[in-house]
C-alpha cells in the first residue's frame, strides 16, 4: 500500500488539471460555491452553446468570471447560442410608443415576447430619463422593436443621433423609418424636412449599438425628380453588418425606378442607379455572393446583377441574368357588379438561403375581391370585399452554373419565413425543432396589405406546400395593436 | 470483453478525491478521454488519482458507461432520460464538473444538455442559486451588464 501511495504521488502530477483545482480546495469555506464561481470556462462554454440567445446573454450578468467567459465568446465567436426562429415585428402606423410589438411563434401559438413594455415606458417617461416623443424621435425606434427596459445606455446612443438631427432641422415625418435588416442590425432612417437629406443608421437592438451612415441620402439637385414628389425610401439591403469594412448599403425607392447605394465606410455620397427604358423598373433586390441581384419588371422579367463592391463605373453596369420564371397560370381578373375578382395574383420575394449558399425566388399566389370603383392613384385598392387570401406558393432556386431558375418540388430541410422587408430561410436541422413547432415543407408568411377602409390586419400564417393547407395565427388574442405592418427579425449579438 | 472476465489481472485503479479506489476495466477507463494516455503505461499496481472527482460521481460515471445500451437509439434515449431523472440538481452540477474534467464519452453532451435545459428562461438570480455562484459584481457593474443586453432581462419564468 505504501508503494502504491508513492506511485499515486507521481501520477497526480500528470493527472492534475492545469486549472486551479487545488487552489479551489484550499478555500475551505463554502468549497462548493467557489468551485462553481470558478467553473472551468470549457464547462461553462459547453452549457452556453446549448442555450438560446436570451439565456446566453443572461450568463453575462451572473458573476465576473462568467462575464469573462461570455465576453470572450462574443469577441472570438467560438461559442454561439442555439439558432433562433425569427421574431415578428409589428410596426405601427400610429406613432405611439406602445403600439408596436415583437412576437414569437411558439408551439403554434403567438407569444408576446415583451409584455412589460408599456409599464416600463410609462415609468421612463414619468422619471423623465427619457423625453417624450416629439423631441426624441428615436424613442420610436426603441418602441418598435426593443425590449423596452429603457436603459440609459440606449438613451446615450439616442442622444448621439439626436444631436445630429438638431443641427439640421426638426422632425417632420416619422413614417418609413424602418427599411430592412442585415444580420442582427435593423436599417432605419430619420425623415427630415422635405428636400433635406435623410439620416440613415443601423441599430442592433440587442447591444444597443448604433452605426450612422456618414453620408446622408438625398437626390442630387439636378435630378429630374421634383423634391415635392411622393418619392420615398423603400426597402434597404446591406451586404454585411455595418461593422464590416466593406459593407455596402442599398436603397430601393418607392418609385421603383431608382436605387441608391453607398459603401458605408468609404463613400462620401450615395450613387444613384436609374432604371432604363420605359417599361423597366426595379421590384426587389438582395445581396448574394457579394453582388446585388435586382429583380426587374421589363417587357420580360429579368434579373440584373451589380458588382457594387469593386465597381469603378458610375453608375455601375449590370450583368443581365436570364429570364425569371413567368407566372403560370396568369392572374385572372373578372369584374362583376362593381366587384373585381382577382385570382392568382402574385407576390414575389427574393432571399438567400440560411447560410447564404443559394438564392431563392418565391412566388406567393393569392386571391382577392375588391370594389371596382375603390381603386385610387397608382392602383391602390381602398376597399377589399374579401382581402387577399394566400392560396399556394412556388419556390425557385438560382442554378449558379446555368443562371437558370429551377423550381423546387420540396423544401427539404428549408423552412421559409416570408415578409416584405426581409425574408429568412432557415435550416430545420440547425433549428433542431420538433415537428409541431416547425412543420415540414412549409412557408411562414407575415403580410400586410395597404388599404385604408378599413385597415386590414396583418396576416400571419403558415402554408404547407404539400397540401396547400393554411394555418393562420390569430393576432387579436395576443393583444397587440393591429394597424401595423409586420416583419421578421432574428436578433443577434454580432 | 476479455478484460471484464478477469478484472483483477489488468483492471485500472482510479482514486477519487475522497480517497476511494475503484477498479475498472480498460474498456470503461478508455472512455474517459482525459486519463486515456495514462492507461497505456499503467499496470495492475498503478493508481490514477482524480483530484476533481468524488466517489459518488465516479460511481455514476461507471454506472452510465456500463449500463448504456449498445444499440437502438431509442433504448439509449430511455436509458439517458432515466439516468438524469434520478439525479438531484446538486448531483447534476457535481457530475457535470466531473464529467467535463474526465471528458467522458457521451456523458458530456448528456450532462451539458440537461443543465442547459434546467436554466432555460430562468432569471440571473435563479442561475446563481442553481449553480451556487456568488455574485461578485458591484451593483454598478451588474447594472451595466444588464443594460448592455437589456433585451435579455425581461419576462423570465418564475423560479
Amino acid at each position: 500500500m505504501h508503494d502504491m501511495e508513492e506511485k499515486e504521488e507521481h501520477n497526480e502530477g500528470i493527472v492534475e488539471r492545469e486549472n486551479k483545482g487545488k487552489q479551489n480546495m484550499l478555500i475551505e469555506k463554502d468549497e462548493e460555491h467557489s468551485k462553481w464561481t470558478h467553473i472551468p470556462s470549457d464547462i461553462l462554454e459547453m452549457i452556453m452553446k446549448r442555450l438560446n440567445l436570451i439565456d446566453f446573454l443572461r450568463t453575462s450578468a451572473v458573476c465576473s468570471s462568467w462575464n469573462a467567459t461570455f465576453t470572450e465568446a462574443i469577441a472570438n465567436k467560438h461559442i454561439k447560442p442555439l439558432p433562433e426562429l425569427p421574431l415578428v415585428i409589428l410596426q405601427s402606423h400610429r406613432i405611439s410608443i406602445s403600439a408596436s410589438s415583437i412576437l414569437s411563434i411558439k408551439l403554434e401559438e403567438i407569444k408576446s415576447v415583451c409584455s412589460s413594455w408599456n409599464a416600463t415606458f410609462t415609468e421612463a417617461i414619468a422619471n423623465k430619463h427619457i423625453k417624450p416623443l416629439p423631441e426624441l424621435p428615436l424613442v420610436i425606434l426603441q418602441s418598435h422593436r426593443i425590449s423596452i427596459s429603457a436603459s440609459s445606455i440606449l438613451s446615450i446612443k439616442l442622444e448621439e443621433v439626436c444631436s445630429v438631427i438638431n443641427k439640421n432641422t426638426m422632425l417632420l415625418d416619422s413614417h418609413h423609418i424602418y427599411h430592412g435588416i442585415v444580420e442582427g442590425w435593423m436599417i432605419l432612417s430619420i425623415s427630415l424636412f422635405v428636400g433635406t437629406a435623410k439620416i440613415i443608421f443601423f441599430l442592433n437592438p440587442i447591444t444597443s449599438d448604433v452605426v450612422i451612415v456618414p453620408s446622408p441620402l438625398k437626390f442630387p439637385s439636378n435630378s429630374p425628380i421634383p423634391s415635392t414628389s411622393n418619392l420615398k425610401m423603400g426597402r434597404m439591403v446591406a451586404s454585411s453588418s455595418p461593422k464590416c469594412k466593406d459593407c455596402v448599403l442599398v436603397c430601393l425607392f418607392t418609385d421603383y425606378a431608382h436605387i441608391a447605394y453607398c459603401r458605408v465606410n468609404y463613400d462620401k455620397s450615395w450613387t444613384m442607379i436609374e432604371a432604363k427604358g420605359d417599361a423597366c423598373n426595379f421590384r426587389d433586390m438582395e445581396f448574394f455572393n457579394g453582388k446585388l441581384y435586382v429583380r426587374t419588371y421589363m417587357s420580360s422579367n429579368s434579373m440584373l446583377v451589380y458588382n457594387l463592391q469593386d465597381s469603378t463605373d458610375n453608375p455601375p453596369n449590370p450583368i443581365v441574368l436570364g429570364e425569371i420564371q413567368p407566372i403560370r397560370p396568369l392572374p385572372e381578373s373578372r369584374t362583376h357588379e362593381n366587384q373585381t375578382h382577382v385570382k392568382g395574383n402574385v407576390f414575389r420575394f427574393l432571399t438567400t438561403g440560411h447560410a447564404a449558399e443559394e438564392l431563392l425566388l418565391i412566388y406567393l399566389f393569392m386571391n382577392s375581391v375588391f370594389e371596382t370603383d375603390k381603386v385610387g392613384y397608382m392602383n391602390d385598392i381602398k376597399q377589399y370585399t374579401s382581402p387577399p387570401q394566400v392560396t399556394n406558393c412556388e419556390v425557385f432556386k438560382l442554378d449558379t452554373r446555368s443562371n437558370k431558375w429551377v423550381k423546387l418540388d420540396h423544401l427539404g430541410e428549408r423552412v421559409i419565413f416570408l415578409g416584405s422587408n426581409k425574408s429568412y430561410v432557415m435550416s430545420r436541422t440547425l433549428l433542431n425543432c420538433s415537428e409541431e413547432l416547425i412543420a415540414e415543407n412549409s412557408v411562414y408568411f407575415a403580410l400586410y396589405f395597404r388599404c385604408p377602409e378599413p385597415w386590414l390586419n396583418p396576416q400571419l400564417g403558415r402554408l404547407c406546400l404539400t397540401d396547400n393547407k393554411i394555418k393562420y395565427f390569430s393576432l387579436e388574442e395576443s393583444g397587440v395593436e393591429l394597424d401595423a405592418y409586420p416583419s421578421w427579425f432574428i436578433p443577434s449579438v454580432w | 470483453m476479455a478484460e471484464k472476465a478477469s478484472p483483477s489481472s489488468n483492471s485500472i485503479s482510479l482514486k477519487t478525491v475522497d480517497g476511494k479506489i475503484f477498479k475498472v476495466s480498460p474498456a470503461i477507463a478508455n472512455q474517459m478521454l482525459t486519463i486515456q494516455p495514462l492507461i497505456k503505461d499503467s499496470d495492475s499496481s498503478t493508481i490514477i488519482s482524480l483530484p476533481d472527482v468524488a466517489a459518488f460521481h465516479l460511481t455514476k460515471i461507471i454506472e452510465y458507461l456500463e449500463g448504456k445500451p449498445a444499440a437502438a437509439p431509442s433504448a439509449v434515449d430511455a436509458f439517458e432520460a432515466q439516468f438524469v431523472k434520478d439525479l438531484s440538481p446538486e448531483e447534476l452540477k457535481g457530475l457535470l464538473i466531473a464529467v467535463g474534467y474526465l471528458k467522458v464519452n457521451g456523458l458530456v453532451d448528456l450532462m451539458a444538455n440537461t443543465v442547459a435545459k434546467l436554466i432555460e428562461n430562468k432569471s440571473v438570480e435563479y442561475v446563481r442559486k442553481f449553480f451556487g455562484v456568488v455574485n461578485d459584481f458591484t451593483p454598478a457593474e451588474e447594472a451595466k451588464c444588464r443594460q448592455e443586453h437589456a433585451w435579455a432581462f425581461d419576462g423570465v419564468d418564475e423560479d
